[in-house]
C-alpha cells in the first residue's frame, strides 16, 4: 500500500484536535438517536462519514501540534516526512476515537475511503517537504486550515463521485473562495447550526437530490476552540499571522463546518 | 505775519476738531480700502471657490480613476489567490467607485453613466472568471479573464480622458484666479500707496496748523520767562491759541503790574528807610525773636556800641555791646541786674514808655510790640526839651509872680484907699445929717457933693478890686438855683435911679414863665447893672431896653440902648481893662472902663459869653448869654461816679471791687476811645487810667481829657506799672498810682478828690455871732458842727478828733489864723485836713498865697459870705491842695 504521510502544523493541529474531540463527543451522544431515525444504510453512512471527518481532524491536529517545528528557521529537515506524519495521525486517530483508522470490520468502501484520504495526506506532505524543511523561512502557511483544503482536494480527485470531504464555513466567516458554502450548505448552517437553539454539536443528514441523483449529505459542526481563536478571535480586523483580518470569533462560536457527501 | 503761511480754513477751528478731521478722513481711507479690499478678496473667494470646485470634480474623477484601478486589482487578486478578503476588498472598491461615480454624475452624467455600465460589465466578467477558477474551470476563467482586462483598459480609456479634461478645466480656472488675484493685489497696492500719501500730506498740513502756533507760544513764553514782552502771539480768539494767547498777555500783564508793585514796594520801603534814617529819634526794629531788623543812623549816633553789632544780633547782644562798651550808667544797679531789668521791660508785651538817664541827659524809650511780636523801639534825646521845660516853668513862675505882685499891690492900694474914704463918706453923711438936724443946709450941697464923689471912687476901687481879685484868680462862683424874674426887677429898681440921670427910660421885657437859672446871682446882678449903667451913660432921652429869653440851655440877656454906638475898632478894644471906646469918653461920660472888662470876666467865669452889636450913632446891643444850668460835676443825690479805663480785665474787676464796695459808682472801659466816650457821656468825678494799653495809651487819653473843655476839670489818677510819676503829674494827672495798687492809698486817693471825710466841721472864730451864723448853716447844710473860740483851743479839739472841715478865722486872739494853720499842717496828722479860711480882713498877696498853699479855699465875711462860704464847702472839700480851681496849672 502507498502511503504519503503528511505532516499537519502545529497550530491547525491544536484546534484540529479540540474540534474533533467535540464531534467526537456530539457523535456519540447522538448516534442512538441517529441510528433510530435513519435506516442501517444511513447508519453506515453516517459512521463513514465520521470516522473521514473524525480522520481529517487528526490530521489537522498533527499539522496543529507541528506548528513550531514546521515554521522553525536555521534547521534544513524538520523529520516531518509523509510517513512519520502519518504514523503521528493514525496514533491521534486512535487516541482520539480509541480504535485504529483502519480496522478488518470496514467496508470495502470505508477502506478505500480511508485509504484514499490517507493517500491524500502522504501526497501533501510530501509536495510540501521543501517548504517544510526551507531553513530561511519562518511561518510558512502550512497550517492544518490549508492542509485539510490541499488534503480534501487531493482525496476527491482520488474517489471522484464516491465521496466529498469539504471545510466550509458561515459565508462570512469563510477565507478561500473555494471554501464557500453551496446552497444546501448556507441553507443548514443559515437555518440550523447558527440557530440558537441548535444542540451544541449535533451534526445533520440527510438524503438530497442532485443532477437525478441522490445523494447522502452530512454537516457536522466545529466550533472555535481557545487556539482557533489566535487566528479568528479579536479584535476584529487585526491582521493574524497569515496576513488575514481576524473575524472576532469568541470561544465556542460557530466557526466551521465538515461537509460530507456520500453517494448512495 | 505768519497768519498767511497756515491754512486759513484749518485755523478756525480748534486742536480737537484739527485732529478729529485727520483722524477721521485717515480711518475714513481706512474703512473705504478695507471695503474695496472685502469686495476684492470677496470677488477671489468665489474665483479660488470656482478653481477649487473644479479641482474637486477633478479629485472626484481622481478618485473613480483610482477606485476603478482598486477594483481591477483586487479582481485580478481573486483571480490568483480566490480569498474571500480580495473579492470583499474588490466589493469596497466598486462599492466607493460607484459613490464617485454617484458624484461624478452630478457635472458629468454621460461620462459617469458610460463608466458604470462599463465597470459593471468589468465586473461580471471578473467574477465569472473567478467562479471558473473556484469550480477549477481554469481555461474558462482564463478565456473570461482575457475580456476582463480589455472592458477594464475601456474603462480606463474613459475615466484617463475624463480626469484629463477636468484637470485642464481646474488648471484654467486656477489660473485665472491666480491673475484675477494678482490684479486685486496690484489695485490694493496701489490703493495702500494712495491712502499713504493722502494719510502723510494731511498730517503734515494738521501738525503745521498746530505746531506753528505752538512754537510761537513757546517762543512767547521763554519771553515771558526772561521778562520780556511775547511777540508774534498768534491773534486772540476763542481757539485753543487764541486762548493761550490771551492768557499769556494777561500773564504779560500781571508780571508788568507785578513788577509796577513791586518797584512800588520798594520805592514805598525807600520811602519808609528815607523816613526811619530823616526822623530825629533813634528807630530799631526787632523781629519776634528780638533781632535787630532794622536800625537808622541816629539810632547808630546814640549808641555807637551798635555799629559793631553783626547781622542777625538780638537786643541782648544789643545790651551787652552797650556794657561793653560803657555807654551806660548803672547807678546803684549791678549790670547784670541793669541788663534783666533792660531785658525783662523790653519783652513787656505792653510795650514801654521810660526816661532813661543817657550820658549827661535823657533819652525817653518808647516800645511798642508790632502785631507779629516784634518790637518797635524809639530813643528820643529829651535832654534838651526837659531843660527847656525847666526854663519854662521858671519864666512862668517869674510871670505869675509879677502878676501876682500887681494884684497885691493893687488889693492893697484899693484897701488903704477905701479906708479913708469910708472916713470921708461916712463922715460926710454924718455932717449932713447934723445939718439937717441943726437946720444949717447950707452946707449940704457940698457934703452931698463930696458923699457922691466919695461913692464914686469907692465904686471905682471896688471894681479895681474886683478886676486884681479877677487876675489874681481870686474870684469865686456860687452857683445857686435863682428865680429871674424877681432878679430882674431887683436890678430895674437898683439901675431906676441911674437910668433917670440921663432922662432915658427902661423897658424891660422878660418871657413869661421865664423860670429859674442856676448861676451866681450876685455876678448876675453886677453885669446887668454894669451893662444897664452903661447903657444909662452913653444914651441921653433915651431907650434903654432890657430883654431877657430862654435860648436852647441858655438865657440871653439882651441891653439895647439908641446911644452914640461904636465904630468896629471900639468894639475890638471894648472889654479890655481900663479902655473905654474913646479915651475921651471917660472924660465925657466918666466911668473907669472897668465895667465891662468885669462883664466879661464875670460871664467867662459863669460859663457864659458876652458879645456886642453896635453902629456908631445907631446905638449898642449888648448880649449876654449864661448857661441855664452848670454842667453836671457829678450826681450829688447818688455815690461818686468813678470811670476805670484799663485794658486788663483783671485789674477792672479788682479797681471795680475795691471802689464798689467802699459805696463809690463804678464804670469801666476797656480801651482809650470808649473811656473818653464814657467820660463825656457820664462826667465821672475821678478818672482812673492805665498807661500802657493797646492802640490808644494812657497818655493820649489824659491829653485829650486835659484839652476838652468840659472834661478838663475831671481829676485823673493815672494807674500803671510804670513809674513816671513826674511826667504824669506834668501833663495833668492829679495823683500817680503804680499796679498793683494799694487799696488803702487808692482810697485815699479819690476821698480826697471828693470830700469823703467826716461832715463834721469845727468852725474857729473869736465872734460868737460869726460862729452862730455858720453854725445855723453849715447844720441846715447837714453838717455837724463843733466850734471853737481860739486856735489853742481848736488844735486841741483836732487833737481829738479830726473833723472832716475846718472853718478858720484869721484874727482871733490867743493863737490867730496864720499860726494855727501852720501848725495843722506841720502835723501829719492834719497836713491834708481841709480848712477853708473865712475872713473880712482884706489879704495881702503873701498873706493870699500863703494860704492858696495851705488852706483850701478863703472866703470874705459881709454880706454874700454865706453864699461864698457853702459854695466853697461844696466844691473843694476833699482837694488836695488849697489851690483854687480857676488858678490851677493845666486847665
Amino acid at each position: 500500500m502507498k502511503m504519503s504521510l503528511l505532516a499537519g502544523s502545529h497550530r491547525e493541529d491544536r484546534a484540529l484536535r479540540a474540534v474533533c474531540a467535540a464531534a467526537l463527543l456530539a457523535v456519540a451522544l447522538l448516534l442512538p438517536q441517529v441510528l433510530s431515525a435513519s435506516d442501517s444504510e444511513d447508519a453506515s453512512l453516517i459512521e463513514t462519514g465520521n470516522r473521514l471527518a473524525a480522520l481529517l481532524r487528526a490530521g489537522r491536529n498533527v499539522v496543529s501540534t507541528n506548528q513550531a517545528r514546521i515554521n522553525q528557521t536555521g534547521v534544513g529537515d524538520k523529520e516531518l516526512s509523509a510517513v512519520a506524519f502519518v504514523i503521528e495521525v493514525m496514533h491521534a486517530y486512535e487516541t482520539q476515537n480509541g480504535q485504529p483508522a483502519l480496522t478488518e470490520e470496514m467496508s470495502p468502501l470505508d477502506e478505500k475511503l480511508v485509504k484514499a484520504q490517507l493517500d491524500s495526506m502522504v501526497e501533501v506532505l510530501d509536495d510540501a517537504q521543501p517548504l517544510i524543511n526551507n531553513p530561511d523561512l519562518g511561518f510558512k502557511g502550512f497550517i492544518p486550515a490549508v492542509f485539510a483544503r490541499l488534503v480534501n482536494e487531493k482525496f476527491a480527485t482520488k474517489v471522484g463521485h464516491l465521496a466529498r470531504i469539504k471545510v466550509t464555513a458561515p459565508r462570512n466567516l469563510v477565507r478561500n473562495r473555494s471554501a464557500l458554502p453551496d446552497a444546501w450548505e448556507t441553507e443548514i448552517i443559515n437555518g440550523r447550526l447558527l440557530s440558537p437553539d441548535w444542540p451544541r454539536g449535533q451534526p445533520w443528514y440527510e438524503t438530497v437530490e442532485a443532477n437525478g441523483r441522490a445523494r447522502f449529505r452530512m454537516i457536522i459542526p466545529e466550533y472555535y476552540s481557545r487556539s482557533c481563536l489566535t487566528c479568528h478571535g479579536e479584535p476584529k480586523g487585526e491582521v493574524d499571522a497569515t496576513g488575514f483580518p481576524r473575524e472576532g470569533g469568541k470561544l465556542g462560536d460557530l466557526g466551521s463546518a465538515i461537509s460530507i457527501t456520500l453517494s448512495k | 505775519m505768519n497768519i498767511a503761511i497756515r491754512p486759513p480754513r484749518l485755523n478756525r477751528h480748534a486742536i480737537p476738531l484739527r485732529v478729529g478731521g485727520l483722524s477721521a478722513m485717515l480711518l475714513g481711507a481706512l474703512v473705504l480700502s478695507s471695503a474695496l479690499m472685502a469686495i476684492e478678496f470677496s470677488a477671489n473667494q468665489r474665483r479660488i471657490a470656482e478653481a477649487t470646485e473644479r479641482f474637486h470634480r477633478l479629485q472626484i474623477a481622481a478618485d473613480a480613476q483610482r477606485e476603478f484601478g482598486s477594483m481591477r486589482y483586487w479582481l485580478t487578486e481573486l483571480a490568483v489567490s480566490l480569498l474571500t478578503l480580495s473579492e470583499r476588498r474588490a466589493q469596497d472598491a466598486r462599492g466607493r467607485l460607484e459613490d464617485s461615480l454617484d458624484e461624478l454624475k452630478t457635472f458629468a452624467p454621460n461620462a459617469a453613466a458610460e463608466i458604470d455600465a462599463a465597470a459593471q460589465t468589468y465586473w461580471q466578467t471578473c467574477i465569472a472568471a473567478v467562479d471558473a477558477y473556484t469550480d477549477d474551470n481554469r481555461v474558462i476563467g482564463n478565456s473570461l479573464m482575457a475580456q476582463a482586462r480589455q472592458r477594464s483598459d475601456g474603462v480606463n480609456v474613459i475615466i484617463a480622458r475624463l480626469v484629463r479634461e477636468l484637470a485642464e478645466e481646474a488648471d484654467r480656472a486656477s489660473s485665472m484666479a491666480s491673475v484675477a488675484s494678482g490684479a486685486a493685489q496690484t489695485r490694493s497696492i496701489i490703493a495702500c500707496i494712495v491712502i499713504v500719501i493722502l494719510g502723510v500730506v494731511l498730517t503734515v498740513v494738521v501738525l503745521r496748523s498746530i505746531l506753528s502756533p505752538l512754537r510761537r507760544i513757546n517762543r512767547a513764553m521763554a519771553a515771558l520767562q526772561e521778562g520780556r514782552a511775547p511777540r508774534d502771539l498768534p491773534p486772540e480768539g476763542s481757539d485753543e491759541f487764541g486762548r493761550i494767547s490771551a492768557t499769556l498777555r494777561i500773564l504779560h500783564e500781571a508780571q508788568r503790574a507785578r513788577a509796577a508793585l513791586e518797584e512800588a514796594a520798594a520805592e514805598q520801603r525807600r520811602t519808609v528807610i528815607t523816613a526811619i534814617e530823616t526822623i530825629p529819634d533813634g528807630f530799631a526794629l526787632f523781629d519776634p525773636a528780638d533781632r535787630i531788623v532794622m536800625r537808622n543812623q541816629r539810632f547808630l549816633e546814640l549808641f555807637p556800641s551798635a555799629r559793631d553789632l553783626p547781622e542777625g544780633a538780638t537786643f541782648a547782644d544789643f545790651l551787652d555791646a552797650q556794657i561793653a562798651a560803657g555807654e551806660v550808667e548803672f547807678f546803684d544797679q549791678t549790670p547784670e541786674d541793669w541788663r534783666e531789668g533792660r531785658l525783662a521791660s523790653h519783652a513787656d508785651p505792653r510795650g514801654m514808655r521810660a526816661q532813661v538817664p543817657w550820658r549827661s541827659g535823657w533819652l525817653l524809650v518808647t516800645k511798642r510790640k508790632t502785631p507779629d511780636g516784634g518790637t518797635v523801639a524809639v530813643y528820643s534825646d529829651i535832654s534838651e526839651m526837659l531843660d527847656r521845660q525847666v526854663d519854662l516853668d521858671a519864666a512862668r513862675r517869674d510871670a505869675e509872680e509879677a502878676n501876682q505882685a500887681k494884684s497885691r499891690f493893687l488889693a492893697s492900694m484899693s484897701h488903704e484907699l477905701r479906708t479913708p474914704l469910708n472916713a470921708i463918706i461916712g463922715y460926710s453923711e454924718m455932717l449932713i445929717e447934723d445939718a439937717i438936724d441943726s437946720g444949717d443946709t447950707g452946707n449940704v450941697l457940698d457934703l452931698e457933693r463930696i458923699v457922691s464923689a466919695g461913692r464914686h471912687l469907692l465904686a471905682l476901687i471896688n471894681d479895681v478890686l474886683d478886676l486884681s481879685k479877677i487876675e489874681a484868680g481870686k474870684m469865686e462862683v456860687y452857683i445857686e438855683r435863682v428865680e429871674l424874674a424877681p432878679l430882674i426887677e431887683d436890678v430895674r429898681l437898683t439901675v431906676a435911679p441911674l437910668v433917670g440921670k440921663n432922662d432915658n427910660t427902661l423897658h424891660v421885657d422878660v418871657e413869661p414863665g421865664i423860670g429859674t437859672i442856676e448861676t451866681d446871682r450876685t455876678k448876675l446882678r453886677q453885669n446887668l447893672f454894669n451893662l444897664l449903667s452903661n447903657a444909662s451913660k452913653f444914651a441921653k432921652s433915651g431907650r434903654i431896653e432890657l430883654i431877657v429869653r430862654r435860648e436852647a440851655h441858655m438865657v440871653r440877656f439882651d441891653v439895647r440902648d439908641d446911644g452914640i454906638g461904636m465904630t468896629e475898632a471900639q468894639i475890638a478894644r471894648l472889654f479890655q481893662p481900663f479902655a473905654q471906646a474913646e479915651s475921651s469918653t471917660s472924660r465925657t461920660y466918666g466911668g473907669t472902663g472897668l465895667g465891662l472888662s468885669i462883664v466879661r470876666h464875670f460871664a467867662d467865669l459863669l460859663g457864659g459869653s458876652v458879645s456886642v452889636v453896635s453902629e456908631p450913632g445907631k446905638g449898642s446891643t449888648f448880649t449876654l448869654r449864661l448857661p441855664a444850668a452848670p454842667r453836671a460835676q457829678q450826681d450829688l443825690d447818688g455815690a461818686p461816679t468813678i470811670l476805670v479805663i484799663d485794658d486788663d480785665k483783671n485789674a477792672q474787676l479788682s479797681l471795680g471791687t475795691v471802689l464798689r464796695r467802699a459805696g463809690y459808682t463804678v464804670l469801666t472801659a476797656g480801651d482809650a476811645e470808649s473811656g473818653l466816650e464814657m467820660a463825656r457821656r457820664h462826667r465821672p468825678s475821678v478818672v482812673l487810667l492805665d498807661i500802657i494799653m493797646p492802640e490808644r495809651d494812657g497818655w493820649s487819653v489824659l491829653r485829650e481829657i486835659k484839652e476838652d473843655t468840659l472834661l478838663c476839670e475831671t481829676p485823673v489818677i493815672l494807674v500803671s506799672v510804670l513809674s513816671d510819676r513826674e511826667m504824669g503829674l506834668a501833663f495833668g494827672a492829679v495823683d500817680h498810682l503804680v499796679k498793683p495798687v494799694d487799696q488803702t492809698r487808692l482810697l485815699e486817693a479819690i476821698e480826697r478828690l471828693n470830700g469823703g471825710r467826716p461832715r463834721e466841721v469845727l468852725v474857729v472864730d473869736d465872734d460868737p455871732a460869726a460862729r452862730g451864723m455858720f453854725r445855723r448853716l453849715l447844720v441846715r447844710e447837714g453838717w455837724e458842727v463843733r466850734e471853737a473860740a481860739d486856735g489853742e483851743r481848736a488844735l486841741a479839739l483836732i487833737d481829738e478828733q479830726i473833723p472832716g472841715l475846718v472853718i478858720l478865722d484869721l484874727m482871733m486872739p490867743n493863737l490867730d489864723g496864720f499860726e494855727t494853720l501852720r501848725r495843722l499842717r506841720a502835723s501829719t496828722r492834719t497836713s491834708e485836713l481841709p480848712v477853708i479860711v473865712a475872713t473880712s480882713k482884706d489879704l495881702s498877696r503873701r498873706e493870699f498865697e500863703w494860704l492858696g498853699r495851705h488852706a483850701r479855699d478863703v472866703v470874705r465875711k459881709g454880706e454874700d459870705g454865706r453864699a461864698d462860704l457853702l459854695a466853697a464847702i461844696e466844691r473843694h472839700v476833699g482837694k488836695r491842695d488849697g489851690i483854687p480851681r480857676e488858678a490851677r496849672p493845666g486847665d
